[in-house]
């Protein structure tokens, strides 16, 4: 094999690849195609079927990049007024808060969005809209725990649960959530003091997601758990027979349906203040809370609908109708740094 | 013996022809331009910690800092510890030792390192858990109780480090297999000629030699360690990098993740500088191509290393892989094997070009830094290398706020193109083919530089033609360890890409994201697959570029 010369062949290869990676720019954006990008946290496959059955129905092509919001929200910032992006989807509502404080999203008038996303559900100043909806509920061992003897959030942090309860880590964000509509309802002193009582609950450290909650249940490391009603979801309809054991050992609780009702967040979104595509991304997002769109979120994610006259799916319908709070999500991006900062202090890790 | 074969004749200068000329310029020039560049993003990341502090650092220093300090303290120790004894145990085993089933474990024992980790991670705790096969055939033979008692929780620390150990430890074994491959085997074989036994030669002569690249892969272990967030956050282990996710996601103080990430970096860098500075008083150079010899060990020791070499790579890649075969049996569809086949070519393709790049800037680098050599280009040298320190969600941001400058002062707009990915890529991943080449380029003896230069040739020209092809081997594993990190690289990939754009690791992540590991295992077990070819490659490279001969009393390699 010869050697001679290739070194020098392989250093200006180097340095020729190195330059033209710099020439390498975005690609161009001027076709004709009418078209809508988004940014999106929601990883669904049910996502980008609505996407393409959008584009199939308007015309207009649908380019994603999908992330986690934060990151999406570093790039909106970094991009400015030059940003390609219409539309900025997130699974929380406190992301989307984030984004309208750093004046990333715009104003808009839509008619249709006003009158079929409950009020609660969407930014009152018209910057976002809710698009699913999710409950954070309490999971029940059938086998350990009697019927009724849970109803609140609160009820999580009494002496009787000692060593009993099972709830992932506060970084997750359903967690901050609920601890910030705590907040909102009692206040930070109370709220820190339930959540010190929680913390002394634990049947063990915070780890996994909330299906391996569930999983403590079932190995009798825990008997109730702080979860998602996706996760149940996925755990029944598992094509593991071990996994649908999991979620057949456990009871759902509405929590407060007795008082305020059970905490939802939504994933939504909003246009980004620069959009390019404006009039494209409200066709857009009115289309995801068009009837059909509702529907089929619902049908594939065990989520909930926004707009009140779809039905959610026979199975999460099977858990029964509850009192949700009407806590105008807007308070939850609010107090989510305080709900961490809480959280942190009491040491629910 | 063909000792020459890796020294390219020189030839007799005649005067500096433009084309030398021109080289000479754009190797003095690119590699400033390259430190500029990779420093640009660090610089953003430093700048932290001058200026005042984000609103939620007093916070994160007294509530969070000291246990996540623990943690992070416990989990790099361990998973470093572990996985620099098994990856050097592994590559001494493999280069030295005639022993059953060594030539396919050569090259198979490093494979765990296309396993992402956090897919090792998500498999494990399936495997020993609760809906796990494990618990399910302990209830059939022994009943539901015992089942129970009898399940080993891995999601806390120490499972973490368990399953990182087995994930990592393939990154010291290419830097130590390429090293021990290669140019050691003098000192090996005078030891041995001299009497000495195999564990002594072992530690008084192998280690010491290896020392360099064995760290350089410690060094590798322990910034991936460093920077796992899939695993640690699925097992419950508060590691630094959860601090700076927390601090950025949870309290929304992106200036505070920075800082986090600064003082990591410097505690990193500093880290690799004592190391540096204790061991500049040892040096060995040899850079003569060795022949290849393996001893044939005693029985018993020789099915122990065969045991050893097959337990690594069970544990590491084995297991998880046949539970990732197990789902895509229950999922796999057409449609799947499609979408992924699309990926994968795109996938293949942006790594290899960023591992290409990689190994390029480096190369560039090493000729400055082999020509001066001196504090000041090794500390910028040490820095350029130390992107790899930084988790890649926080070079991105920093590379989102330079093209956000670069924007504004030129109109520019660079976000959302495959240049500004590659970009990224090579502040993070340059250490990866940086740390190796080092260690490689330091045992070549300086005399060959004085022979060049004796030779009338100029200092570029010597390294084209006698280091370059010295360094061969090792050009050769970090462009393999720089692909498949890039295969599985996912914060950058995914904030910092294309519309419409995909790859193997960002399908994978999105399944596991929703918690569905089921349609998660098929991208993954391509990565798996798309890291056997390199893999393969690789090691045909090691037994070509060893001239063989078989010297009386000692069994050749088969």
């Amino acid at each position: 094999m010869s050697t001679r010369g290739s070194g020098a062949r392989l250093l200006l290869a180097a340095a020729i690849l190195l330059g033209s990676v710099g020439g390498v720019s975005a690609i161009g954006t001027s076709d004709a195609v009418p078209e809508v990008s988004v940014y999106t946290h929601r990883h669904y496959e049910v996502d980008q079927m609505i996407f393409d059955s959008f584009t199939e129905l308007s015309g207009i092509r649908v380019n994603i990049v999908s992330a986690s919001a934060d990151e999406l929200i570093q790039r909106l910032i970094a991009e400015g007024e030059q940003t390609r992006a219409d539309l900025l989807i997130t699974v929380d509502a406190g992301r989307l808060h984030r984004a309208k404080a750093a004046d990333l999203l715009q104003r808009i008038t839509s008619v249709t969005l006003e009158t079929r996303v409950p009020e609660h559900l969407r930014d009152p100043e018209g910057y976002w809209f809710g698009l699913t909806k999710r409950a954070r509920v309490i999971a029940t061992s059938i086998e350990r725990v009697a019927e009724g003897s849970i109803l609140r959030y609160e009820d999580l942090s009494a002496p009787e649960w000692r060593g009993r309860v099972a709830v992932r880590s506060s970084s997750n964000i359903y967690n901050q959530s609920l601890v910030a509509s705590m907040i909102a309802a009692h206040g930070i002193e109370s709220a820190k003091a339930w959540a010190s009582g929680l913390v002394d609950n634990l049947a063990r450290e915070p780890k996994g997601n909330d299906r391996d909650q569930m999983k403590a249940i079932a190995a009798g490391v825990a008997d109730v758990a702080l979860v998602n009603t996706y996760y149940v979801g996925l755990l029944l309809t598992s094509d593991s027979v071990e996994e649908r054991r999991v979620a057949e050992g456990v009871r759902i609780v509405f929590p407060n349906t007795v008082d305020r009702g059970t905490h939802v967040n939504v994933s939504g979104a909003g246009v980004t203040a620069f959009a390019p595509n404006r009039e494209n991304a409200i066709r857009l997002l009115e289309y995801m809370i068009s009837d059909e769109s509702q529907a089929a979120y619902v049908a594939a994610n065990f989520e909930y609908p926004v707009v009140s006259d779809v039905p959610p799916s026979k199975l999460v319908a099977a858990w029964g109708s509850f009192v949700e709070d009407i806590l105008p999500l807007t308070e939850l991006g609010r107090l989510n740094s305080d709900a961490v900062r809480l959280m942190d202090e009491v040491g629910w890790k | 013996m063909k000792a020459a074969l890796a020294m390219p004749p020189l030839r007799v200068p005649h005067g500096e022809t433009l084309w030398q000329r021109a080289v000479g310029f754009f190797a003095v020039v690119l590699p400033i331009l390259i430190a500029i560049l990779i420093g640009i993003p660090m610089l953003i990341v430093l700048g932290e910690l001058v200026r005042p502090a984000g609103i939620e650092w007093a916070h994160v220093r007294t509530t969070l800092l000291p246990s996540y300090v623990r943690d992070t303290a416990i989990l790099g120790l361990g998973v470093t510890a572990g996985a620099t004894l098994i990856g050097t145990a592994l590559a001494w085993f493999t280069s030295n030792y005639d022993f059953p089933g060594v030539k396919f474990f050569g090259w198979a024992v490093g494979l765990p390192i296309a396993l992402p980790g956090y897919i090792s991670a998500y498999t494990y705790a399936h495997i020993t858990g609760i809906t796990g096969p494990l618990f399910r055939m302990l209830r059939g033979l022994f009943g539901r109780e015992f089942a129970l008692n009898a399940l080993i929780d891995m999601m806390n620390l120490r499972g973490c480090i368990f399953v990182m150990i087995f994930v990592l430890y393939p990154y010291v074994y290419f830097s130590a297999r390429s090293f021990f491959a290669g140019s050691s085997r003098h000192y090996i074989e005078t030891a041995r000629a001299s009497g000495r036994s195999d564990p002594e030669i072992f530690i008084r002569v192998a280690l010491p030699i290896a020392r360099p690249s064995i760290i350089a892969g410690a060094a590798l272990v322990l910034m991936e360690t460093l920077n796992e967030y899939g695993a640690t956050s699925y097992f419950g282990v508060q590691s630094m990098v959860t601090g700076i996710f927390r601090a950025w996601f949870g309290l929304g103080d992106v200036e505070t993740a920075r800082r986090l990430a600064g003082y990591f970096l410097v505690g990193v860098v500093a880290l690799f500088l004592i190391e540096r500075i204790s061991r500049r008083q040892r040096r060995y150079e040899h850079a003569d191509v060795a022949p290849e010899i393996r001893y044939r060990p005693g029985r018993a020791s020789g099915f122990a290393m065969c045991i050893s070499c097959g337990v690594a790579l069970s544990i590491g890649l084995l297991v998880p892989l046949a539970q990732l075969l197990a789902w895509i049996g229950r999922s796999v569809s057409f449609d799947s094997i499609r979408a992924i086949s699309e990926i994968l070519f795109q996938s293949v393709l942006l790594s290899g070009l960023a591992g290409a790049l990689c190994v390029g800037a480096t190369l560039l680098m090493l000729v400055v830094l082999r020509r001066k050599p001196g504090t000041l280009s090794s500390l910028s040298y040490e820095i350029a290398g130390s992107g790899y320190a930084i988790p890649g969600a926080i070079i991105s941001v920093g590379v989102l706020a330079g093209a956000g400058l670069v924007r504004d002062a030129s109109s520019v707009f660079l976000i959302g193109s495959f240049g500004l990915l590659l970009y990224a890529y090579l502040v993070r991943y340059l250490a990866v083919t940086m740390k190796p080449l080092q260690a490689a380029l330091e045992k070549i003896p300086g005399s060959f530089d004085d022979t060049g230069a004796l030779a009338g040739h100029k200092w570029v020209s010597v390294f084209t033609r006698v280091h370059i092809p010295l360094l061969r081997p090792a050009m050769g594993a970090g462009l393999f360890v720089v692909f498949i990190d890039i295969l599985k690289e996912l914060p950058m990939t995914l904030v910092l890409r294309p519309f419409n754009f995909h790859t193997l690791a960002t399908r994978a992540y999105e399944y596991a994201q929703q918690d569905r590991l089921q349609e998660a295992a098929l991208p993954s077990v391509v990565i798996v697959l798309a890291g056997l070819v390199p893999a393969l490659l690789l090691s045909m490279r090691w037994r070509s570029h060893r001239p063989r001969l078989e010297p009386a009393g000692v069994t050749r390699a088969r």
